[in-house]
């Protein structure tokens, strides 16, 4: 193959990927059980992603409240770390404690929303195989380090956990995390749904 | 007017100051604030790139104010138009929120920043507060100098202005090699220009200035990511009821008469409440890393927590300037202010219960901050009981040195002076009851305030013996006086994780073990 062909041949390789998961997706939404997965994953992973964060918390009595900021609009944007907003309000709901920063619920949502799709293909790539013998737990693998930027509102106190000390340069991958994370999981969505028999 | 670059510059001669913007309306206002402020500036609107580069090309131009991104413009192209323009001169830049200022400075600086980075470096955001402060005017000689920040100082406050209110968020950055926006080697702002109290003589700091930025780590949250507490909302100690649990840590401050409580829970969150106690406007400081709770006086400035540690421990900046002040050394490291050290105000570190016993009049910083949190989660650990960070021998970020004399996490109290630093360990402190040492070529004496569960310490430049009986003291003898209250000189102390005391004051006079607790009178006999 020519040079000029080889170079031809991306786009149209692009464009063929992006078409195949596109149509997988499109099966996702036309099965029942497909669906419950995608939501299942999303529903999971935005919880864990706002536990991580810091955004919900559970077990201590609150009462019934809702606190919202001084002057919200202008905190709209406002950062806390690397991948997590400043919070508008507060909601306390018996058990649960929830803080709202819309950049945060967009962000979790968005990541949430890529996890279940993978979690819906994965499933179909098990039930209706392009093949046999595939390699599922990529779609798995790409939420982790998405998850971990959840991590990053009060600086990386998570390396405290596993005994890390930080420095300059690991301080400044978890500002990576949530892009790396979501490019992981758009491979992996393009990976998997080349194994389904559309 | 216009000179040529080769001509030096006239006692008469206008200064040049093209602003360039696409919004005409900044210009004008760029013009009347250095209208109202310096003699003899010549301010040219120029609203397009072309105008610029003509304007650029036409004559001397002695300082650039230009929005940094603008059709056809960007904040290379005029880094470059200016040097291209002004080849004898020594750009510096100065940079807010949206544009920025060059002017003139030190060659050799400019040239090898420029020349590193191949751009213009930002530098901190000026607030027009600095400007309309009532500065004094500005004689022509210093006028270089200032212009540049005065420029961008007038173009962030009509910016602030304009956007309502959030000029204390997120804005500009600093450069790493401390050298100020201003010309030569005069810094173009003191802290008496915008109010900013000042110790006569600066703390000691072992290290240098450069040593310390060399050190500085990004934290994880960037400039005010953590939000300080710029409005703080108190309550009356009788009205707080069950929402402090009584062994929780509070940071008490008393100026004449007037004694607050910023409770532990709350300021863990937020690490600086800008407040006035007494008639006195404070910053109380918490850093959470370094477990150290410090107040010091700000005048008319308010401070913010820049994002930054040096050795885990907080760095704040000031909104004046945006010089940047590590807080245990209360010095700043970098910016206009650097070399001074901020007049510090004692504070306690105790629990709410005993503060709540000794100060039933007394009020407590409420959760009502402007912010919302999880008060009551703390991101770190716990102190009640002690968990987490505070009880783990692990560092977040690793310091400049370490020592293994002590556990990384035990608590010292110390006091620096001029010329030297103290520190005893919290426990010894509790046994022994009195310390003493010199912090360079000042005596001190420490001793154990069974009230706070805290340490105190005095000046004691006559060694005058100070001895336990029973919960009080006598110094030399005298009557019996609560530990606060002793006839000394009292030092601002603060409690501090070993590991930071030790990082920051390498060369103090510890006091570590039971055998060392010496007595006022061993100190003088040395």
């Amino acid at each position: 193959m020519s040079e000029a062909t080889a170079t031809r041949s991306v786009p149209r390789r692009a464009r063929r990927v992006a078409g195949r998961t596109r149509r997988a997706l499109g099966l996702v939404r036309s099965r029942r059980d497909a669906r419950l997965a995608f939501g299942g994953g999303t529903l999971v992973y935005l919880l864990v992603y706002m536990v991580a964060s810091g955004a919900l918390s559970v077990g201590r009595a609150v009462g019934f409240d809702v606190v919202v900021a001084s002057d919200p609009l202008s905190k709209l944007l406002a950062r806390t770390g690397p991948a997590s907003f400043e919070p508008l309000a507060l909601v306390d709901l018996g058990l649960a404690r929830v803080l709202l920063a819309p950049g945060d619920l967009l962000l979790g949502a968005t990541l949430a929303a890529l996890v279940g799709a993978n979690l819906a293909l994965t499933y179909l790539a098990v039930v209706q195989p392009a093949a046999c013998g595939i390699d599922t737990g990529a779609g798995v693998l790409a939420a982790v380090p998405a998850l971990l930027s959840g991590t990053a509102c009060c600086g990386p106190v998570v390396l405290l956990a596993v005994g890390v000390t930080a420095s300059g340069a690991l301080v400044s991958l978890f500002a990576w995390l949530v892009p790396l994370g979501a490019l992981s999981l758009l491979a992996s969505l393009a990976y998997v749904a080349g194994k389904i028999a559309v | 007017m216009k000179r040529t670059s080769a001509e030096p510059l006239g006692i008469d001669d206008p200064i040049c100051v093209p602003h360039v913007d696409d919004e005409p309306g900044y210009g004008d206002l760029v013009a009347r604030s250095l209208g109202d402020r310096i003699e003899g500036v010549s301010v040219d609107c120029e609203t397009s790139a072309a105008a610029a580069l003509e304007t650029l090309d036409a004559g001397r131009v002695d300082c650039i104010v230009s929005d940094y991104q603008m059709p056809g413009w960007t904040a290379w192209r005029s880094s470059s138009a200016f040097a291209s323009a002004t080849p004898t001169s020594r750009s510096c830049s100065s940079r807010a929120r949206g544009a920025m200022a060059m002017g003139r400075r030190p060659r050799d600086r400019a040239e090898r920043r420029c020349r590193a980075r191949g751009a213009h470096e930002p530098r901190r955001a000026f607030q027009v507060r600095m400007v309309l402060s009532g500065m004094e005017p500005i004689s022509r000689r210093s006028v270089l100098a200032a212009t540049a920040s005065l420029a961008a100082g007038g173009l962030a406050g009509c910016l602030d202005s304009s956007d309502g209110g959030t000029s204390t968020r997120g804005g500009g950055t600093t450069g790493g090699d401390g050298a100020t926006a201003s010309g030569g080697s005069e810094p173009s702002t003191t802290p008496t220009d915008v109010g900013l109290p000042t110790r006569d003589t600066p703390f000691h700091v072992p290290d240098s200035a450069k040593r310390l930025r060399e050190n500085v780590v990004g934290g994880g949250p960037g400039k005010d990511g953590i939000p300080s507490v710029d409005d703080p909302q108190f309550e009356p100690v009788r009205d707080v009821g069950d929402r402090i649990n009584p062994g929780m840590p509070v940071f008490g401050v008393e100026v004449d008469d007037e004694a607050k409580a910023y409770p532990q829970y709350v300021l863990v969150w937020h690490e600086i409440a800008n407040d006035v106690v007494g008639g006195v406007p404070l910053a109380v400081t918490y850093c959470p890393l370094t477990g150290t709770a410090m107040a010091f006086e700000r005048g008319d400035v308010e401070f913010g927590v820049s994002g930054k540690l040096v050795n885990s421990n907080l760095v704040m900046y000031d909104r004046a300037t945006d010089s940047r002040w590590p807080q245990v050394v209360g010095t700043a490291i970098e910016g206009d202010f650097q070399g001074a050290s901020l007049r510090q105000v004692p504070t306690t570190w105790t629990t709410w219960k005993r503060w709540k016993v000794a100060n039933p009049d007394g009020l407590v910083l409420t959760e009502d901050t402007g912010s919302v949190r999880n008060y009551g989660r703390d991101p770190y650990g716990d102190y009640n009981p002690t968990r987490g960070y505070y009880e783990s021998t692990n560092f977040l970020f690793a310091p400049i040195r370490e020592s293994d004399r002590l556990e990384p996490k035990a608590v010292v109290h110390g006091v620096r002076s001029s010329d030297g630093a103290f520190a005893a360990s919290e426990a010894v402190l509790r046994r022994q009851r009195v310390a003493a040492g010199t912090a360079g070529s000042l005596d001190v004496v420490m001793v154990y305030d069974p009230a706070f569960a805290a340490g105190v310490a005095y000046a004691n430049p006559d060694g005058a013996s100070v001895e336990a009986d029973g919960d009080r003291y006598r110094v030399d003898g005298g009557e019996r006086v609560a530990a606060g209250d002793l006839s000394l000189q009292r030092l601002p102390s603060f409690d501090a994780m070993f590991f930071a005391w030790y990082a920051f004051y390498p060369d103090s006079e510890f006091v570590l073990e039971d055998g060392d607790a010496t007595s006022p009178s061993e100190v003088r006999a040395r």
